[in-house]
């Protein structure tokens, strides 16, 4: 009966073939699964592998270290390590600006938060989500509620509306983006990030197209 | 690409969590490859002599129960157990109130309404990760003691409601679960939970035109935090009253406590729905003489 635990401990010393096997193993099912499985539409898996080798070598230490005195957890800790790299792959092919995997238009990058990649990759989606959700005119209300000079839009576009009715239709609307916006679960500062950097290059090109 | 990454992290998350790891040892690579990764790794390292330090606040430990990771952060020691606030790696599904750090490169997020309690020995089988700077651990405690009521912009989780469509709640959730046994022992030993009488609850209650309440309240003697998630408001006295014999009164009922602790916790199904400054005029603290 192997003990993989150990048998990774003893790989990280160069001296066991099996514990290799397993983290080969390990590394190959977290890329496989449904997480992480369409990275290998840009990488080869075996550069991946050779990439999350060399990470494991730099950390050897570290780890021989850190479990010395510890009788279990390699595995696991080894699935982490994958995780967090595979992670770290994704979040760089969304930055990649050819490659455009999570959507057609470009990251912009602000100094000072962790999850500005997060952020702005769900922002995207929000304006997908609401192109399908929200009506061409819903859409226009969006840019009505966050145009700077809203004179200019109401004699545009909703010159035939009374004011009444027209505040009647931003109420709705809102209430419409709060639902969707629960709906699926994006963050408030998704909602920000969609209304301050996306929302106003659709309402420029005067389509709002959503 | 259809899903969210933060759908497909949270997924991740949910494997780790849900499934342990499948031991397979089919060899897959070439044995050139295998040749030269094995010699790359037999070249020869020191290791560090382990010497044992005793731990300290504000240090980041790792153990494992069953396959799951489990990494913390000791806040507190209370007579024999220590405090410590769950930490996670899946810093992408923290939200407004998972403070964001980075240790030894890597990133986490500490979960500050997320605490348990471990005992010497479990600290001491666990591994030392790393320690949380100095201006980090003051934020932190900072944030615990409600001197400051939010966790800076730029070290905190995404803005999201109490809402189970959102994969960070969904995330807090089982967090909360993966530690649950733990929570509770502090409650062993000494009675430590209290109810709001049930037919009383509806009198403090936030009114529905209300817009965002307060989730922490400083009263007179005491200072009162909602924990939602776990449906509890934490109470915690002042040190000038801790340890002193005491009567607390929510509406008419009292509970009388020999050795006053620093934390009591207020059990409520409608934590969310509870209009602190209320809680505030409705508990009463009466310290007894000596």
């Amino acid at each position: 009966m192997i003990n993989p635990h150990r048998e990774i401990y003893l790989f990280l010393q160069g001296r066991s073939e099996t514990g290799l096997d397993i983290i080969t193993n390990i590394f190959y099912k977290q890329l496989n699964s449904s997480s992480f499985v369409y990275l290998t539409n840009y990488y080869e898996k075996e550069d991946l592998f050779m990439d999350f080798i060399s990470k494991l070598f730099e950390k050897r230490e570290y780890l021989l270290n850190l479990f010395e005195n510890q009788e279990n957890g390699l595995p696991s800790y080894i699935r982490l390590m994958a995780s967090n790299f595979l992670k770290d792959r994704i979040k760089s092919l969304s930055d990649s600006r050819e490659k455009g995997v999570f959507n057609n238009e470009r990251l912009i990058y602000t100094e000072g938060r962790f999850e500005e990649v997060i952020i702005q990759i769900d922002a995207f989606k929000l304006s997908e989500t609401l192109k399908k959700e929200l009506k061409e005119d819903e859409i226009l209300l969006l840019c009505y509620i966050t145009a700077p000079d809203k004179k200019d839009f109401e004699e545009k576009y909703f010159s035939s509306v009374n004011k009444n009715a027209l505040y009647k239709r931003v109420q709705r609307v809102k209430e419409k983006l709060r639902k969707v916006v629960t709906k699926h679960g994006f963050a408030q500062e998704v909602v920000g990030y969609y209304i301050e950097h996306l929302l106003p290059a659709k309402c420029k090109r005067g389509n709002a197209d959503g | 690409m259809d899903k969210r990454l933060l759908e497909l992290i949270y997924m991740d998350y949910i494997n780790s969590i849900e499934n342990p790891v499948e031991i397979d040892i089919e060899s897959r690579l070439d044995k050139q490859t295998k040749k030269r990764i094995l010699d790359k790794f037999k070249t020869p390292i020191k290791l560090e002599k382990s010497k044992k330090t005793p731990v300290k606040e504000g240090d980041i430990l790792l153990f494992f129960k069953g396959h799951i990771p489990i990494h913390y952060l000791i806040i507190d020691k209370i007579d024999n157990l220590y405090e410590v606030l769950k930490v996670s790696n899946f810093w992408e599904l923290g939200n407004q109130n998972d403070m964001i750090v980075k240790i030894q490169d890597e990133t986490y997020i500490i979960e500050t309404w997320n605490s348990f309690y471990l005992t010497e020995e479990e600290i001491t089988k666990s591994m030392y990760i790393g320690k949380l700077s100095e201006e980090d651990f003051k934020i932190l405690t900072d944030y615990l003691s409600g001197k400051i009521s939010e966790l800076p912009e730029n070290k905190r989780g995404l803005t999201v409601p109490l809402d189970d469509n959102f994969y960070q709640i969904k995330f807090h959730q089982k967090e909360s679960e993966i530690v649950r046994e733990y929570k509770l022992r502090i409650f062993e030993e000494e009675e430590n939970v209290i109810q709001i009488p049930p037919e009383r609850e509806k009198e403090i209650l936030i009114p529905l035109v209300a817009g965002r309440e307060k989730t922490v309240l400083s009263c007179d003697k005491f200072l009162l935090k909602k924990l939602p998630e776990e449906n509890l408001i934490q109470m915690i006295f002042s040190p000038e009253i801790q340890g002193k014999k005491a009567v607390i009164t929510i509406f008419d009922e009292q509970h009388e406590f020999f050795k006053l602790p620093e934390t009591i916790y207020i059990e409520s199904s409608n934590v969310e729905k509870i209009d602190l400054e209320k809680l505030c005029s409705a508990v009463e603290v009466s310290i007894e003489l000596d």
